[in-house]
């Protein structure tokens, strides 16, 4: 194809906004992990709901698994 | 014998030299390491007809050295196509297509630029510090030419300032300050050579890049990293004897000494973040300019090159994606330079261009402007990989800057496998979260402890009672509200419908609550069981109020709450807290 005919490329995230994406992204995510920690300390052999567990053990990771590729590239490593 | 005279005459036409050059003008520019020779040929078509290829002939020690060869025509815009052909009595031929033919007898005017490198001999070979660099330039007095030559005239430029110590005389020839002039000269044949030296000062620094590596990786997060790799080596006549920092900090020739101080490199304008280290760390003598269409790094080395001497350093910067990173669809095209400024004049024995593309590109194709050696892909893993990025290797050896030149790299690239990153770190998480959640299951105590699982598990119990107790609690509100509306409705049927929901969700509730305290009394003993049972003796009286209640709802006729209203409320309350009580004594 004819690069004259292709469109200049832009990020899907622009730089500016990737402090604030990392930030509240991994804080939403270490929230939940604490949640996920203390529903794991709390509970005692009778009284665990693996779905609730799960359930938060996805959300969570979701929110890390964002919001640390988002701090990686805040910090330069362009992955 | 006709046939016979028609292949002579045929022969004839041949043999005959198709081009005549008219006038040649050569300049030998040797004040730097690089040879720049400039030739401005005029030919005239003396074949039989009109023609649009010439051949440019070049001398061993050029072809040799040959880096770098443009032809134009002489006042025109535009490079014309060349073409290497086979060696013929010591000189190699370049064809030249001129575009469009020409007339016969016409005459054209083509300026060829060549750069040859590593031609320089230094002599002496070894200087002490003090001394000054003296280097032999081997060529021609006479124009390389595959055709014979009317007029011609070489001339060669040397250093400023600086001292010619000799040069070959074949008259007419006249040495002046900063150059000596050959010619000119009538009529010379074809193929004639005529070897000359010249010795003269150059101090310039005959600093040769050996290795140059560069990387440009791509991120479709934005970004395209640069980072070269670069080995020095000081190639003109060696340093003999020690090195005295004091002689060199007070040389008065300064700038002008054969030692390689400093240097600028030329980076786009965008460039970012950039940095200069090598292997054990950042060399803070460095400086950046910001010019208003590019950024300038003034680099000076942990220590001045001399001869002989070697240095390696890294020099890397980030660039944005939207000026060099072009996409149509799932069409992507990295349009950036093969090679970049180094310092100017730099000579660069191997180039050595890495492309790492993000993971999962198809169909990836190289465009560049003069031909490089394309090597097997590689890969390379790096963060949040997982088969690795493709790495596209472009090598070329004999590089000069004429060579920074753009070149295009396509490729097909999924948009929703920029998702897989992010996606591979939740999933890093999750297996964490997960084993956790595996972990926690595992019973890993030695010893049973009868008192602490009892306590567990009428923790559980007592927790399912509340329940009870709340789903109960909900039953007694929802009915009072039902009870309300019928007030201002007086609609018998939804108040029947109330009452029986309301009977249903407590008959059910206390069936689970005798369940449960049964359970409990199984689990946790009599005493617990006994003091939870209370839970369903107060539900009685409860339950005697709420008949009441709706009796005393169905003959009032005024829409306010009534006395009895507030009695029943209050008698709700009061079975709430009663049970509250008994939960919290268990």
């Amino acid at each position: 194809m004819d690069i004259s005919k292709m469109d200049r490329y832009a990020a899907p995230v622009h730089f500016s906004s990737l402090p604030l994406l990392a930030t509240v992204l991994c804080g939403v995510g270490l929230l939940l992990l604490a949640a996920f920690t203390m529903l794991q300390v709390t509970s005692t052999k009778y009284n665990r709901n693996v779905f609730k567990e799960l359930f938060i053990a996805a959300t969570s990771s979701i929110f890390l698994g964002f919001g640390s590729v988002f701090l990686l590239l805040w910090v330069g490593i362009y992955v | 014998m006709r046939l016979l005279l028609a292949i002579a005459l045929l022969g004839a036409v041949f043999a005959q030299d198709a081009w005549k050059a008219v006038n040649v003008d050569r300049t030998i520019d040797a004040t730097s390491q690089i040879v720049k020779i400039s030739t401005l040929y005029s030919f005239e078509n003396t074949g039989t007809g009109p023609q649009s290829k010439v051949l440019i002939a070049l001398s061993k020690e050029e072809a040799a050295g040959l880096s770098h060869i443009t032809a134009g025509i002489d006042g025109a815009k535009g490079k014309l196509k060349i073409v290497e052909k086979p060696v013929e009595k010591d000189l190699t031929f370049y064809e030249v297509d001129l575009r469009t033919p020409v007339a016969k007898g016409d005459k054209i005017a083509l300026r060829i630029n060549l750069r040859v490198t590593q031609v320089l001999e230094p002599l002496p070979a070894k200087i002490a510090q003090a001394d000054s660099q003296f280097v032999v330039l081997h060529t021609t007095a006479y124009v390389p030419s595959r055709y014979e030559t009317v007029t011609q005239k070489t001339t060669v430029r040397t250093t400023q300032g600086g001292k010619l110590l000799s040069a070959t005389t074949v008259a007419p020839s006249k040495q002046e300050t900063e150059r000596v002039v050959y010619g000119p000269y009538a009529n010379i044949p074809a193929f004639e050579s005529k070897p000359i030296k010249v010795h003269y000062e150059n101090n310039s620094p005959f600093v040769v890049a050996t290795v140059v590596e560069r990387f440009i990786e791509v991120s479709h997060w934005g970004n395209i990293a640069v980072e070269e790799y670069i080995e020095l080596v000081h190639k003109g006549a060696a340093l003999d004897g020690p090195f005295s920092r004091i002689d060199y900090q007070m040389d008065r020739r300064g700038r002008r000494q054969p030692a390689f101080q400093s240097f600028t490199t030329v980076l786009p304008a965008q460039a970012k973040d950039i940095y200069y280290r090598d292997e054990i760390g950042n060399i803070s003598t460095s400086a950046v300019r910001i010019r208003a269409d590019s950024v300038d790094v003034e680099i000076r080395p942990r220590f001045p090159l001399f001869g002989g001497w070697k240095t390696s350093y890294i020099i890397g910067y980030n660039l944005p994606s939207e000026e060099y990173l072009y996409t149509k669809g799932n069409q992507y095209a990295l349009k950036t330079k093969l090679f970049d400024h180094v310092f100017g004049d730099v000579v660069v024995e191997k180039l050595r261009t890495k492309v790492l593309l993000p993971e999962h590109v198809r169909r990836v194709k190289v465009t560049t402007p003069y031909v490089v050696d394309r090597r097997p892909d590689e890969l390379k893993p790096t963060y949040l990989d997982t088969t690795g990025r493709l790495v596209v290797v472009l090598e070329k050896s004999n590089v000069v800057s004429d060579h920074s030149q753009f070149f295009t790299v396509t490729y097909e690239f999924n948009y929703m496998d920029m998702l897989r990153e992010p996606l591979l770190a939740a999933a890093f998480f999750f297996s964490l979260f997960f084993v956790i959640i595996i972990y926690a299951r595992f019973d890993f105590t030695i010893s049973s402890d009868p008192n602490k699982d009892a306590e567990e598990r009428s923790q559980l119990s007592i927790e399912k009672l509340s329940k009870s107790v709340d789903s109960k609690q909900a039953a007694y509100d929802s009915l009072i509200d039902a009870a309300q509306q019928y007030k201002s409705t007086k609609n018998e049927s939804d108040l029947q419908e109330a009452k029986k929901e309301f009977n249903e969700a407590r008959n059910e509730a206390n069936a689970k609550l005798t369940e449960k305290i049964a359970e409990l009394r199984t689990g946790a003993g009599n005493a617990a069981a006994e003091k939870a049972s209370e839970l369903l003796k107060y539900d009685k009286t409860t339950f005697d109020a709420v008949d009441s209640y709706l009796k005393a709802v169905e003959r009032s006729t005024t829409k306010t709450a009534g006395p009895e209203e507030q009695q029943f409320a209050n008698k709700v309350k009061d079975a709430r807290s009663r049970a509250d009580n008994v939960l919290a004594s268990l």
